[in-house]
């Protein structure tokens, strides 16, 4: 009766983690569930459980269904991982979005966790043949879904890649999908100025099935679950001309050539004026400061140097240019010698060799506060020493930020000299060197567990809660965020003392309806203050009550 | 009469002097067009190609690229040029692919002024169905077919491609250029780091159902669509093969410097893995079956990068696990190239800028090398305009200068390394590395090595045709050209050698002087993926060559600048 079926081979295949997991004893955790399709069991389907937040990127465990579609993981270390079926073809109600499938699972020192179910459900097929104006087939180029009423495209992940490119007969096959209403288009958009690496000189401007370059005249391709829609074909009108520009960087206080630098691209929408789809040339100027990028669209760019390497010497003022019906040559890039920031990534109150370490985890960044180009912004990587330099800073009052990935670290303030640097905005002057910066962090433990309970209703297929925590005095301590669990359970960790506002948000990657946003605003309306202090390990559970009756 | 030597004028010196027309220095350079035509086998023009110039520069990171389209004769063309060399690649299209050229053997080179002819193939087709042991179909899997042998049936290793099943378990491989193919599903050659997959961890099965050893080859005519080639899964587990990198450069910038670690089958030298490493993560390749492998971690940099050397691996029922890649810095061949004043000067308007020459170090391959060894890296670069060129990224081994020059005028007088007891230009036998080649050890870093050009070469173009009336010629050629004058015995760069299928030769870019000429026939056996080392290289062969030369009694004298045409050679 069940049709799904994967090979019999070797059980419960585990593959080691290819970097050393924390070796300090400690007790592990099981986790087992099982996986379904419409209630029924499914076996031999590969789960994978990848822990989240590390360092470097490990690989993950793995384990297989038995016979009962059921599936157990032993010797779980503690921590946050993402908990998934890897089932091509089949996607789950449950996944973030699609592309980006499964869901996170807190697992906590010698935890049994149970009953984790993976609802699989069968994946719709959209199939059809992409032609030009000549009948001909157009090989590898892209498909592109897009729900009706989002914003952008679905996602495509490395796997799904392939499955949305036409083959040398000009077909695809998009297999996998969840129900929902789709519209199908092959090009770029001029509303995102993209730029082709595809077809350098003749790209496809966007065309929707089945051959209507307007979004609002697509025919739009129902699917239910596991349906397959053939014949879904679009036939591209005409190719557009793409075009090159051209020229050099030069220093503008010497004259002399800017060499090893990238030129960024950025295309200015024409209704807004906003400047988007930022590109960076592929390749660097040369030892004559030779720039060149390729497959530009008509309309308005703006251009911006950036450093190809750790050598982040030079900025310039951006400058616009207007692509109309032919290539253009000799755009001269004036850059300007920038100034540096230098000094060292510190974290307090540790000698913890293991904390250290964690210093080539932060990026610092020094940007512009009414920056409205991207690339008016200079980082750098902290150093394994804790030393850092950014530079190829432009003149002006810079705002200085940290991120990391490294779990339990946080910016607690920014110093010169020894002296605080007020709101963390340093002034610039032309081609200065700052020295002596301090970035300090602290290292922290403190931890807010707890769970979210949903009374008086359940919440519809496919959405998701995300957990904030977010500091009551601005500037004191940083926020952090989660998405709630498999199990309903969140961890909000390395939290700094302080109080905070717990604070619940909503994502739901599918059409909103009325219902869902009188739902988004209840579970949105949630507020409670909680108080950290150092180390502190807080439990708590927040109760929604989804009823009519409810808030 | 005294001769001088010039090296090329630097621009940042007159830069650096007047700045105000320094622009117009560089603008002054001669400016100019490569046209050409895109053809498919049979001569038809192609039309609506995707034709890609591709400017070298003494940089691999910032060469520049144009593109054109080919109208509908199939000609396409690129102006306003400057002087310099280029390559050309075409963007598959509609199943049209380049045909595959040996993988040892220097890109074709197209300066401004040029006409070219590319000739396209009509690349084939392996399509079926993939299931699992019980029938079922395999969705969302890799399945790569891998070129193993050329038209000719000689072993090839440099070609794969991989494309994913569908949810009926359907694939479909196109653009594959004619040749035998093995293909396999779930082969692990394209995974890399972040792509999960349920199969991870099997082993690769071939066509039909089979391990390596077993598998059935299939042949892929030109624009020959070959299906039914289904794969049923044997669902054998393989085993890992994991470690670390140690060592290698820190990057602190915007850019995060990834480590490539690839495998490779012992001996046959087809790829088995790829991954990329970030800093500190460690590499791991799954579903590696039994067998000799051979790995080779690189980071390329600019100004060199860093490697490991080749670590042999065996894989025999288990697990290899803790392997240390140890990160050197790559070896490299830096030097200059020096113009030497000749009494010659074939063309008094034209002038030769160093930086439309190439050079590609070719590595002295030896039968017993490993795969590792013999995988090409940056081996072919430019000048700068100050004529210094850096080849970087080299494996340990011997390696020979070869060079492309700007037009037929120019010849390489000598390759000299420096302290020794001969000149730079003038290289006694301990100096003189056309003769001895480039010896590198893992992680050396050759400098100061002088190639000096001179005006006035002379070509020699003609057809073998054979002695008597009514015999054939052999199907394949080699050609000789080999210095008459005893002096010249020892100079390799005046030694040539061309292989012909047709009969005809061409020797450009010689020194003038006293030439004898041979044409020998080439054995079956030699694999047209790569090309064997020329004869001249091996002082023994070298004097064998020159005895059968003299003996054939085929003296031709190139006078300077001369271009002997329709020379006949008797076979």
């Amino acid at each position: 009766m069940l049709r799904f079926v994967f090979a019999l081979f070797a059980l419960g295949l585990l593959l080691p983690a290819v970097s050393a997991q924390p070796s300090q004893k400690e007790a592990k955790s099981t986790v087992s569930g099982t996986v379904t399709l419409n209630g029924t069991g499914v076996r031999n389907a590969v789960v994978s459980l990848q822990a989240q937040n590390q360092s470097v990127p490990q690989q993950p465990l793995r384990a297989k269904t038995d016979a009962d579609g059921r599936f157990r993981f032993t010797e779980v270390a503690a921590g946050q991982y993402l908990i998934n079926a890897l089932t091509p073809g089949f996607y789950s109600a449950s996944d973030f979005q699609y592309g980006l499938p499964g869901r996170t699972l807190n697992v906590g020192k010698g935890e049994t966790i149970e009953n984790i179910e993976l609802q699989l459900k069968r994946g719709a097929v959209i199939t059809g043949r992409v032609t030009d104006e000549n009948d001909e087939p157009i090989a590898e180029t892209q498909v592109q879904l897009q729900r009706v009423g989002d914003r952008l495209p679905l996602r495509q992940n490395m796997l799904s890649f392939d499955m949305h490119r036409t083959d040398d007969l000009g077909v695809y096959r998009i297999y996998g999908l969840p129900p929902g209403k789709y519209q199908v288009s092959v090009g770029s958009s001029a509303r995102d100025g993209l730029i082709s690496y595809q077809n350098l000189r003749a790209s496809i401007e966007q065309t929707f099935h089945p051959d209507t370059t307007d979004q609002a005249k697509a025919k739009v391709v129902e699917l239910e679950e596991g349906q397959i829609a053939s014949d879904v074909d679009i036939r591209i009108a005409k190719r557009k001309n793409s075009y090159e520009v051209s020229g050099r960087v030069v220093d503008v206080q010497t004259g002399q050539a800017v060499a090893g630098v990238n030129v960024a691209f950025g295309f200015v929408q024409p209704s807004t004026g906003r400047v988007g789809g930022w590109t960076t040339s592929t390749t660097r100027t040369d030892a004559s400061g030779a720039f060149q990028l390729l497959g530009l669209h008509p309309g308005k760019y703006v251009m911006s140097i950036r450093a190809a390497t750790d050598k982040d010497e030079y900025f310039n003022d951006p400058i616009t240019i207007g692509v109309t019906d032919s290539d253009l040559a000799g755009i001269e890039i004036r850059a300007q010698r920038g100034a540096v920031i230098s000094g060292w990534a510190v974290i307090e109150g540790t000698t913890d060799p293991a904390i250290l370490a964690k210093r080539p985890q932060i990026n610092l960044q020094a940007a512009t506060e009414d920056s409205t180009f991207v690339f008016n912004q200079r980082s750098a990587r902290v150093r394994t020493d804790g030393s850092f330099q950014i530079g190829g800073l432009s003149t002006g009052k810079k705002r200085l930020t940290a991120y990391t990935s490294a779990t339990g670290l946080s910016l607690v303030r920014i110093e010169q000299n020894g002296a605080p640097i007020k709101d963390n905005q340093i002034e610039v002057r032309a081609g200065e060197e700052i020295k002596n910066v301090r970035f300090v962090f602290a290292h922290s433990t403190a931890a807010i567990r707890g769970r979210v309970e949903f009374v008086g209703g359940t919440l519809p297929e496919g959405i998701s809660i995300i957990v904030l925590a977010q500091p009551v005095e601005r500037g004191s301590a940083n926020g952090k965020s989660t998405q709630l669990d498999a199990r309903g359970q969140f961890v909000l960790d390395g939290l700094l003392p302080g109080e905070y506002t717990l604070r619940l948000s909503v994502n739901y990657p599918q059409l909103s309806t009325q219902e869902i946003s009188l739902l988004t605003r209840k579970i949105m309306n949630h507020s409670q203050r909680v108080s950290i202090a150092s180390g502190s390990q807080i439990q708590l559970t927040i109760t929604i009550d989804l009823s009519q009756e409810g808030r | 009469m005294k001769k001088t030597i010039l090296f090329f004028r630097t621009h940042a010196m007159s830069c650096a002097l007047l700045l105000a027309i320094c622009s117009l220095t560089v603008n002054a350079q001669q400016r100019g067009a490569i046209t050409g035509r895109i053809l498919a086998e049979d001569g038809a023009p192609l039309s609506g190609i995707t034709v890609m110039l591709v400017s070298q520069t003494s940089s691999s990171t910032s060469r520049s690229y144009k593109t054109t389209l080919s109208d509908d004769e199939g000609n396409f063309q690129f102006t306003n040029l400057p002087q310099r060399s280029y390559s050309i690649n075409v963007v598959e299209s509609r199943g049209y692919i380049l045909p595959p050229r040996p993988a040892n053997q220097m890109q074709p080179v197209y300066r401004i002024g040029e006409n070219v002819t590319i000739r396209l193939v009509w690349g084939g087709v392996i399509t079926g169905r993939v299931s699992y042991a019980n029938g079922e179909q395999m969705i969302g899997v890799n399945v790569t077919a891998f070129r193993v042998r050329d038209t000719e049936g000689a072993p090839v290793r440099t070609y794969f491609r991989t494309r994913m099943s569908d949810d009926r378990g359907i694939y479909r491989i196109y653009g594959l250029p004619p040749g035998s193919y093995v293909v396999a599903v779930n082969h692990s050659v394209t995974s890399f780091s972040g792509n999960q997959s349920p199969f991870d961890g099997d082993a690769p099965t071939y066509y039909p159902s089979a391990p390596r050893d077993t598998a059935v080859e299939i042949q892929v005519a030109a624009g020959n669509e070959t299906s039914g080639i289904d794969i049923r899964h044997r669902s054998e587990r393989g085993h890992v093969i994991s470690g670390r990198v140690i060592g290698g450069g820190e990057s602190t910038g915007p850019v995060i410097q990834l480590t490539s670690i690839v495998l490779l089958s012992y001996p046959s030298g087809l790829q088995a893995g790829f991954f990329n490493s970030r800093p500190g993560q460690g590499f791991a390749f799954l579903g590696i079956p039994d067998g000799e492998y051979e790995l080779l971690a690189d980071q390329p940099q600019e100004d060199g990068g860093w490697r490991s050397e080749p670590r042999r691996v065996t894989v025999r029922g288990d697990d290899v696990t803790g392997i240390e890649l140890r990160m050197s810095p790559a070896a490299t061949i830096a030097g200059r190239i020096a113009v030497e004043t000749s009494p010659n000067v074939c063309d008094t308007k034209s002038k030769a800028l160093p930086q439309e020459v190439m050079f590609y170090a070719r590595r002295e391959e030896k039968p017993t090398d490993s795969p590792a060894q013999t995988m090409r890296y940056n081996q072919v670069i430019a000048p700068n305009e100050q004529g210094e060129f850096k080849v970087i990224a080299l494996m340990a081994g011997r390696y020979r200068l070869e060079t492309s020059l700007p037009t037929e005028n120019w010849f390489v007088k000598s390759i000299a390394s420096p302290n020794a007891t001969g000149s730079a230009t003038k290289p006694s036998a301990a100096n003189d590395l056309a003769r001895s080649g480039i010896a590198l050890k893992f992680g050396e870093r050759l400098t100061g090595v002088t190639v000096t050009i001179a005006d006035g070469a002379a070509s020699v173009r003609g057809k073998v045709v054979p002695a008597k009336d009514g015999s054939k010629l052999p199907a394949r050629l080699r050609v000789f050209l080999v210095p008459a004058e005893p002096t010249a015995a020892e100079d390799v760069l005046r030694y040539g050698e061309v292989l012909s299928s047709d009969g005809s030769f061409a020797f450009t870019n010689f020194a003038p002087g006293k030439y004898w000429l041979l044409a020998k026939p080439v054995a079956d056996t030699e694999s047209a993926d790569r090309l064997p080392p020329p004869v001249a290289w091996d002082a023994a062969e070298r004097l064998k060559l020159r005895k059968a030369a003299e003996a054939a009694k085929t003296e031709i004298e190139l006078k300077p600048c001369q271009r002997v045409k329709d020379h006949v050679l008797n076979f």
